[in-house]
């Protein structure tokens, strides 16, 4: 209560508190501390209960803290012209910005940016947004939050990989937006299209091991790949989004019912993988740079939406596919 | 307790990951929660400190709720089954210790299951033992546990007790303090507890003929080797020329031998050769600036007085602050640098300070002025030391480049 006094005499407008192990076993009641302090204080109190033995890794940290950053959002009766997206900050220059993301802006569709590198402010005034784009599965809780606390509808695109997916998605976003975007997609799409239909030759029947895909979901995944006919027979989650229960339900009611892991120490999580014996390993993992099984990147793919990454994903999949093939064929180095 | 705004005081757990962390070999299961650990090995990674296996069992809430150890059980089956691993440390974190989880009789109870593997537990993973006690007890219980009953060496031969990752250089200044005493004794190094050390050298502890014990921490399992073992020891860090000499004129002393003039004469003239055009212009800026003639010190209690003093004597550093970075070690010319000792120290911009990195960066000073940690930085094994003759010149460059700054 002390440190919370200081940091609102010193001007903090915001003081999320987080509640670790020792206080989330002990029962400390920091809810009702918010509640006894805030009249006191200036600043808006919001508690986070973060003990490490109730999450499986960072993930929860970073959804949950999201998440209660909505708490922030004043209600704005009139929407304006204004979209959010969700999951990438302004600043971003190590992602490349997203195709869709660069249209909009092109078109003069005012954006703001919604990340852990925004502004207090730009949470603060996001509820006058007419529509949320997703990028990022950290921002699926709050998108939906925000859905039914501020009436913004959102549309995710980090979870859509199918070209036709991709095509209803944006056509969705071109009817809220009162643009036509067909024609500026359609060469993406055509190359899409193009390349789907060649990899879901070559990977039909494929198994393979879903690995450390980072911040990328891992059930929206395989659910495509379960689309070109490739079947997985092990998934690391190191978090179970609630959006998750849908593409659960997607995977099982198809008979799809692989080993659900958490990868967290390498040296004996290769060991499986190996004796697993996958067609191929999606993400990263201890035999990352031996090209059998082949190992496919995905790492680099955070923020990446849209027809450039599944072609992007797909090529990289062929590829690995490939070298693999011919190394086994002509032996190694 | 209100709002740290600078580290907290590490606590008792940090202490014997210091040390466990440098000794190959042996493995440390940390039973707790997976995040504790997944951050703590790669800050002691940062550090430089690469030794031990370090795993974490991770820790749910049924296993609160049912007081299930049966995680503690696999991993001590994998470590010491699929790696091989013999010497296992069990170290407790903060929700074990909350809800009272007795190591030391899971420990017991667990060794019949492996009786080729060593499990050590360790306690002080608690919120009442403080990182430089973590430290002691971690060495003392070392000592209890791993060395053998050995004859001592036939040539003379010494061990470095003290040398863990949380001292700023530990690698450099254990190895210089090494290349002394082999140099002007004649003796062998068999062991430094624990930096860059193994489970077998940690068993031939009691084979030297002495132990040189660099920081206060070391002293309790030094006392016990002397008890055990009979080994006599040196609690002193070297730091300047002259004190780098009277160093190694109590060792000597103790080891009962003559030092080896002509080495301690050449290292001597070839530390001052370097040292003497620094030292000129350097003496000569601090009698022309009054204003900066002022050396501030912090960081750990056994560190910062020898380093002062050299600074007096060789340079003409007419004021000195000492301050310490562990309550229980302040004493009267040494204060302990508590949060707002850390505030008021960044904020005057006169004079040379050296301290934390995290200090240095309140400051704005130059990281070069580092004496102490924590840091950010990615630390490694062939840094310049801050100990012994060579140690002597590194600071006189620090010092002499940190005045070409400030003018």
């Amino acid at each position: 209560m002390e440190a919370i006094r200081e940091m609102d005499q010193a001007g903090a407008r915001l003081i999320l508190l987080l509640s670790t192990c020792v206080p989330e076993l002990i029962g400390l009641d920091m809810e009702s501390i918010c509640l006894e302090m805030q009249p006191e204080v200036k600043s808006m109190l919001i508690h986070l209960p973060l003990g490490n033995f109730k999450c499986g890794g960072y993930e929860p940290g970073y959804w949950k803290t999201l998440l209660a950053m909505g708490k922030t959002i004043e209600k704005s009766a009139n929407k304006g012209m204004i979209v959010n997206v969700l999951g990438r900050s302004a600043l971003e220059e190590h992602v490349p910005i997203p195709r869709l993301i660069a249209y909009l802006k092109h078109q003069g569709v005012p954006l703001r940016f919604l990340a852990p590198d925004s502004s207090l402010d730009d949470f603060i005034s996001s509820g006058d947004a007419r529509l949320n784009l997703v990028l990022s599965p950290f921002m699926d809780s709050l998108a939906q939050w925000m859905a039914k606390e501020h009436d913004i509808p959102f549309v995710s695109l980090h979870d859509v990989y199918n070209v036709l997916e991709i095509e209803s998605t944006y056509s969705q976003i071109g009817q809220y937006l009162d643009l036509e975007m067909t024609h500026e997609f359609a060469e993406q799409k055509k190359e899409g299209k193009r390349v789907q239909k060649a990899a879901a030759a070559q990977l039909k029947a494929l198994q393979y091991i879903s690995a450390n895909l980072g911040t990328v979901q891992p059930l929206p995944l395989s659910a495509y790949l379960s689309d070109l006919g490739m079947s997985p027979i092990m998934i690391h989650m190191a978090e179970f989004y609630p959006s998750d229960t849908r593409w659960k339900e997607m995977l099982t009611g198809q008979d799809i019912n692989p080993i659900i892991c958490l990868m967290l120490n390498e040296q004996a999580d290769m060991q499986i993988i190996e004796e697993l014996r996958p067609d191929l390993v999606m993400g990263d993992w201890g035999g990352r740079s031996r090209n059998n099984p082949p190992s496919v990147p995905v790492l680099d793919l955070y923020g990446h939406i849209g027809y450039e990454r599944t072609i992007d994903l797909l090529n990289r999949m062929t590829r690995a596919l490939r070298i693999g093939r011919e190394e086994r064929a002509n032996g190694t180095v | 307790m209100g709002l740290y705004k600078t580290s907290p005081p590490l606590s008792g757990r940090m202490g014997s990951l210091w040390c466990l962390s440098g000794i190959a070999q042996s493995a440390v299961i940390e039973f707790g929660c997976m995040g504790h650990m997944a951050y703590g090995r790669t800050f002691l990674h940062r550090m430089g400190s690469f030794g031990g296996k370090l795993y974490s069992t991770h820790i749910g809430e049924t296993d609160i709720a049912m007081g299930d150890t049966s995680r503690l059980t696999r991993a001590v089956e994998w470590v010491s089954e699929n790696q091989g691993i013999k010497t296992i440390f069990l170290l407790p974190s903060s929700v074990p210790e909350v809800i009272g989880i007795d190591l030391k009789a899971l420990a017991k109870e667990l060794s019949p299951q492996f009786p080729d593997t060593r499990l050590i537990p360790l306690t002080a993973g608690g919120f009442d033992v403080s990182g430089h006690k973590g430290v002691e007890f971690t060495l003392l219980e070392l000592c209890k546990t791993l060395p053998k009953e050995v004859h001592q060496t036939e040539l003379p031969s010494f061990n470095i007790i003290g040398s863990c990752a949380d001292m700023f250089r530990y690698h450099a200044d254990a190895a210089e303090i090494a290349r002394m005493a082999s140099g002007a004794l004649g003796m062998e190094h068999l062991c430094t507890m624990t930096s860059g050390t193994s489970i077998s050298q940690l068993e031939t502890l009691g084979a030297a003929h002495l132990n040189f014990v660099i920081r206060r921490e070391g002293e309790a399992a030094a006392k016990y080797l002397q008890e055990r073992f009979g080994t006599p020891y040196l609690t002193a860090r070297p730091y300047g020329i002259q004190g780098t000499l009277d160093w190694l004129e109590d060792a000597a002393a103790i080891f009962g031998r003559q030092a080896d003039k002509s080495f301690i004469r050449r290292e001597k003239e070839n530390a001052l050769e370097q040292i003497a055009p620094m030292q000129t212009v350097l003496a000569r800026f601090l009698r022309v600036h009054r204003e900066d003639n002022r050396l501030v010190l912090a960081g750990h209690a056994d560190v910062v007085p020898g380093i002062a003093e050299y600074g007096k004597e060789c340079f003409g550093f007419l004021r000195t602050e000492c301050y310490c970075d562990c309550s229980e070690m302040a004493a009267k010319d040494m204060a302990y640098l508590d949060e707002s000792a850390k505030e008021m120290v960044a904020s005057d911009s006169k004079g040379f300070l050296m301290g934390s990195g995290e200090l240095l960066h309140m400051a704005k000073r130059d990281q070069s002025l580092q004496i102490a940690v924590p840091d950010h930085i990615w630390r490694h094994a062939y840094e310049p030391p801050l100990a012994g003759f060579r140690g002597a010149v590194n600071l006189a460059a620090v010092w002499t480049n940190e005045m070409v700054r400030i003018h």
